[in-house]
C-alpha cells in the first residue's frame, strides 16, 4: 500500500514555476514620438514588455546599452502594465564610456544568467559612444501586472554629425522581482536585445546628391551603373558603393568620415561600355565638330557656334591630346563609321568589372569655358565632407559624343544644350527641326527583299543620316545596304543582326533635301522559301541626323518596326 | 591607316551606290518562287466594319471592308509576335463577314492582325476564354 501510495505521489502532476518574461516591444523604430520620420534633434521612445505569466512580478532591474554621444537618455515613463495606484519610481545609474562584452553566457534568455556572466568595458579611448545605464524600477501594488508595456524608455536624439555610425540601443539584462521582494531569478529576456533606430533617409548623410544621366542612356544601364565612393586616388580603397538608376539619387552616411577627404567616380560595367560608346558617337557628333573645324578663324580659335559649350571640346577631344584638331575628327568618324569604338573595356573585362568614365561636379561641367577645358584633369570628383550634408551633383561626359546626346546634359534654359531623346517613334531634339522617314511593311514575294528607307527632310538640308536596325539572322541574311545620297561618305556595319548604317557629308557642300527621298535600302535575302517568312526588322534607337550646319535634328518615324510577310500568308487556306 | 583608306575608297559614293557587306556565302535554303503566289489587284480599301465580340471560346467573324480582288491576310499573333493561327482570303465584294475557329488555340489574350497586300496593318485584340 506504500509503494502503491508513493507512486501515486510521484505520478501527480507537478506545476511548473511561472515564468516572468521581458521583451522589447519592436527592435526598429523609424519614428519619433509625435509620429513623423526620425531626424536629428528629435524625441523618440522605445517599450519594455512584460509577460508576468501568473506570477507576482513588480520591480525589475535593468541594463541597457546606447550611445551617449548620439543618444540623451531623458527618461523612463510608467505604461499601462502597472496597475493604476501603483507606486512608481526608478533610479538610474550611469557609466559613460562603457560597454558590455556579449557573450554567448551572458546573451541567454535567462536574465539572471546574463545578469551574473556580464562583463563590460569601461574606457574612454576604446569606448568613446557608448554607455550603461543601470535602471532600478521600483513598482509596489496590491495588484498584479497585466500582459502589456511594462516601461517606457525616451531619447533625445542628438545632432551629431553627419556620417556618425550608429548602433542599436540594448537590453542587456532584466531580471524581476516579486511583491515579496524576492528575486525572480527565472525572468526571461526575450527577443532580440537590440533596437535599431531608423533615421529619415538622408538625416544623418554627409553627401549626397543625383547623377545626372545622360537623356538616351537606356533605363537598364543607369540600373547596371554605380557611383563608388574611395579615399585615395592612385590606389583606390573602395568606402562606397551605389546604383544609380531611375532618378540617380543617392546619399552617403557612416560608411564616410567628417570632414575627411574622398573621390567619386560613375561606374559602367565592362561588358557595356563600348555598346555605350557606340550609340554616343553618331553623324552628328561628327559633323558637328567637323563644322567647327572647317569655320575656325585664322589664328587657330574656334567661333564656337556649333561645339558651344567647353565641356563639348573636351567630348571632342576624342585623341585625348586637350587640343581640338583634325585627328579628333578623323577618329570620331572612325567611330560613327563603326571601324573603332572610342571607348571600350581592356582585355579580360567583362559584366563583373567596372570600368570609370569621366565624372566631374555639375557646376563645373557646365561652366567649363572654351579655353580652360584643354587643362581640365579632373575627371574624377574630389571633394571633402564637412559635419553636415553636402549636396553634389554628378555629371559623365564619353569621349567623343560632341553633343552630349548620352552624356549627362548641361544644366541651361538654352535648347541647343538639352540633349536629345528617343521616344516610340520619335527621336527628340528640343529646339530643333525634324525630318519625317516613312518605313513600310514588305511582302515577300522572293527570296530576297527590300526595306526602303523613305526621308521628307521638311526644307531642311542634311549633311548626315545614320540609322541602326535590328533583324533576326535564323530567318534573313543582310545582303547589302543601296545608298542613294549625294557625293556622301557612306558606312555599313552589321554585328550580330544589328545593323548601323548611315552617310555623311565630310565637304558640307551637297545637301540632301527633299520630300520623297529614298537615301537608304536594306537589301536582305531569306534563309528560308521568302513566300513563308514571317519576321521584323526593328529600328533602335541608335539613329542621328544633322543639318547643313552640322547640328543635330529630329526624326518622326511612322512606325519602328518593320514586318516581313510572305505572300503565302495571303493565299486562301 | 591602310586599312581606313581602303575602306574610305570602299565606301566613297556619288549617286545611287551599292554597298556589299559583307561578301559572305550565298543564301542556303530557300527556294526562288512567287510565279505561282498572286497578291491580286492592290488593295485599296482596308477597315473592320464590325467583330462578334473581343471574347469568345473560339468562333470568331469578323466584317471588313476590302477591296475586291485584293488578298488580305488575318494572324492570330500572341504578344511575343509568335503566329498561332493564319488565314489568307482574296477579297470577294466590298464587305465581306469572315468566319474564323480559335478553338485550338489556348486560352488567353491576343492581337488578330488584318494585314493587306500593299503592307498596311489593323489590329484588333480577340480573348479566347473557356
Amino acid at each position: 500500500m506504500k509503494h502503491f501510495l508513493a507512486a501515486v505521489l510521484l505520478l501527480l502532476p507537478v506545476p511548473a514555476l511561472a515564468q516572468p518574461s521581458l521583451a522589447w516591444t519592436a527592435n526598429t523604430i523609424t519614428t519619433d514620438v509625435n509620429g513623423g520620420p526620425i531626424v536629428k534633434d528629435d524625441t523618440i521612445s522605445i517599450d519594455v514588455k512584460v509577460n508576468p505569466n501568473n506570477t507576482t512580478i513588480r520591480s525589475v532591474y535593468f541594463d541597457f546599452q546606447h550611445q551617449k554621444d548620439a543618444l540623451t537618455f531623458l527618461d523612463v515613463q510608467q505604461r499601462e502594465a502597472i496597475p493604476s495606484g501603483a507606486s512608481f519610481s526608478y533610479t538610474n545609474y550611469y557609466y559613460p564610456n562603457c560597454r558590455f562584452n556579449r557573450t554567448t553566457g551572458n546573451t541567454t534568455t535567462n536574465g539572471w544568467t546574463n545578469y551574473a556572466q556580464a562583463n563590460y568595458t569601461c574606457n574612454s579611448s576604446t569606448v568613446p559612444y557608448h554607455a550603461i545605464n543601470r535602471i532600478m524600477v521600483n513598482v509596489a501594488s496590491s495588484q498584479n501586472l497585466s500582459l502589456a508595456t511594462y516601461v517606457r524608455l525616451r531619447f533625445r536624439v542628438t545632432n551629431v554629425a553627419a556620417g556618425f555610425a550608429y548602433d542599436s540601443i540594448y537590453m542587456n539584462f532584466a531580471v524581476g522581482y516579486d511583491a515579496a521582494g524576492s528575486t525572480m531569478t527565472n525572468t526571461e529576456n526575450t527577443g532580440a536585445k537590440g533596437v535599431w533606430v531608423q533615421l529619415a533617409p538622408g538625416a544623418n548623410n554627409l553627401l549626397s546628391g543625383t547623377v545626372k544621366h545622360g537623356a538616351n542612356v537606356s533605363t537598364g544601364l543607369q540600373g547596371l551603373m554605380r557611383l563608388w565612393v574611395t579615399d585615395t586616388a592612385t590606389q583606390p580603397t573602395e568606402v562606397a558603393i551605389t546604383a544609380i538608376g531611375g532618378a540617380g539619387t543617392f546619399g552617403f552616411g557612416s560608411p564616410l568620415q567628417p570632414s575627411s577627404w574622398y573621390r567619386m567616380r560613375v561606374l559602367v560595367p565592362g561588358d557595356s561600355i563600348a555598346a555605350l560608346s557606340r550609340a554616343s558617337v553618331t553623324v552628328s557628333d561628327y559633323t558637328m565638330a567637323v563644322q567647327e573645324w572647317i569655320t575656325q578663324n585664322l589664328d587657330k580659335t574656334f567661333k564656337n557656334q556649333n561645339i558651344d559649350r567647353g565641356i563639348k571640346y573636351l567630348a571632342a577631344d576624342a585623341n585625348d591630346n586637350d587640343q581640338f584638331d583634325g585627328g579628333d575628327l578623323q577618329r570620331i568618324f572612325n567611330a560613327v563609321a563603326g571601324l573603332d569604338t572610342l571607348m571600350k573595356a581592356p582585355a579580360g573585362c567583362s559584366a563583373s568589372c567596372m570600368l570609370s568614365i569621366p565624372t566631374i561636379r555639375g557646376e563645373t561641367y557646365d561652366s567649363l569655358g572654351f579655353v580652360s577645358w584643354k587643362t581640365f584633369t579632373n575627371t574624377i570628383i574630389q571633394l571633402q565632407t564637412g559635419t553636415a550634408d553636402q549636396n553634389v551633383t554628378v555629371k559623365y561626359v564619353l569621349r567623343g559624343d560632341v553633343n552630349l546626346s548620352h552624356s549627362s546634359p548641361v544644366t541651361s534654359v538654352a535648347p541647343a544644350q538639352q540633349a536629345a531623346a528617343f521616344t516610340m517613334g520619335r527621336f527628340i531634339v528640343p529646339g530643333a527641326s525634324s525630318i519625317d522617314v516613312n518605313l513600310n511593311n514588305v511582302i515577300v514575294t522572293g527570296n530576297t527583299l527590300s526595306i526602303p528607307f523613305n526621308v521628307d527632310t521638311k526644307s531642311l538640308k542634311l549633311s548626315g543620316l545614320q540609322f541602326e536596325v535590328k533583324y533576326d539572322p535564323a530567318k534573313v541574311k543582310f545582303e547589302k545596304l543601296e545608298v542613294n545620297t549625294p557625293s556622301w561618305i557612306s558606312f555599313v556595319n552589321d554585328d550580330k543582326g544589328v545593323i548601323r548604317f548611315g552617310a555623311l557629308d565630310r565637304d558640307f557642300k551637297n545637301f540632301l533635301s527633299g520630300a520623297a527621298l529614298v537615301p537608304f535600302k536594306l537589301q536582305f535575302s531569306s534563309i528560308q522559301a521568302g513566300v513563308d517568312l514571317n519576321s521584323s526588322v526593328q529600328i533602335y534607337p541608335t539613329m542621328d541626323a544633322a543639318d547643313d550646319k552640322g547640328k543635330q535634328v529630329g526624326i518622326n518615324f511612322n512606325t519602328t518596326s518593320i514586318k516581313l510577310i510572305g505572300a503565302n500568308f495571303f493565299k486562301q487556306p | 591607316m591602310k586599312k581606313f583608306l581602303a575602306y574610305l575608297l570602299l565606301v566613297t559614293t556619288v549617286g545611287c551606290t551599292d554597298i556589299e557587306f559583307p561578301a559572305g556565302p550565298v543564301v542556303v535554303g530557300g527556294q526562288e518562287s512567287g510565279s505561282d503566289v498572286s497578291l491580286g489587284v492592290a488593295s485599296a480599301t482596308m477597315s473592320v466594319a464590325s467583330v462578334s465580340g473581343p471574347v469568345t471560346t473560339g468562333p470568331f467573324t469578323i466584317g471588313v471592308n476590302v477591296t475586291p480582288g485584293a488578298t488580305y491576310s488575318f494572324q492570330l499573333t500572341h504578344i511575343n509576335g509568335t503566329v498561332l493561327h493564319n488565314h489568307g482570303f482574296t477579297a470577294t465584294q466590298a464587305s465581306m463577314s469572315i468566319a474564323l475557329d480559335y478553338s485550338t488555340i489556348p486560352a488567353g489574350a491576343y492581337d488578330l492582325i488584318l494585314m493587306d497586300n500593299t503592307g498596311r496593318l489593323l489590329k484588333v485584340v480577340v480573348i479566347i476564354q473557356r
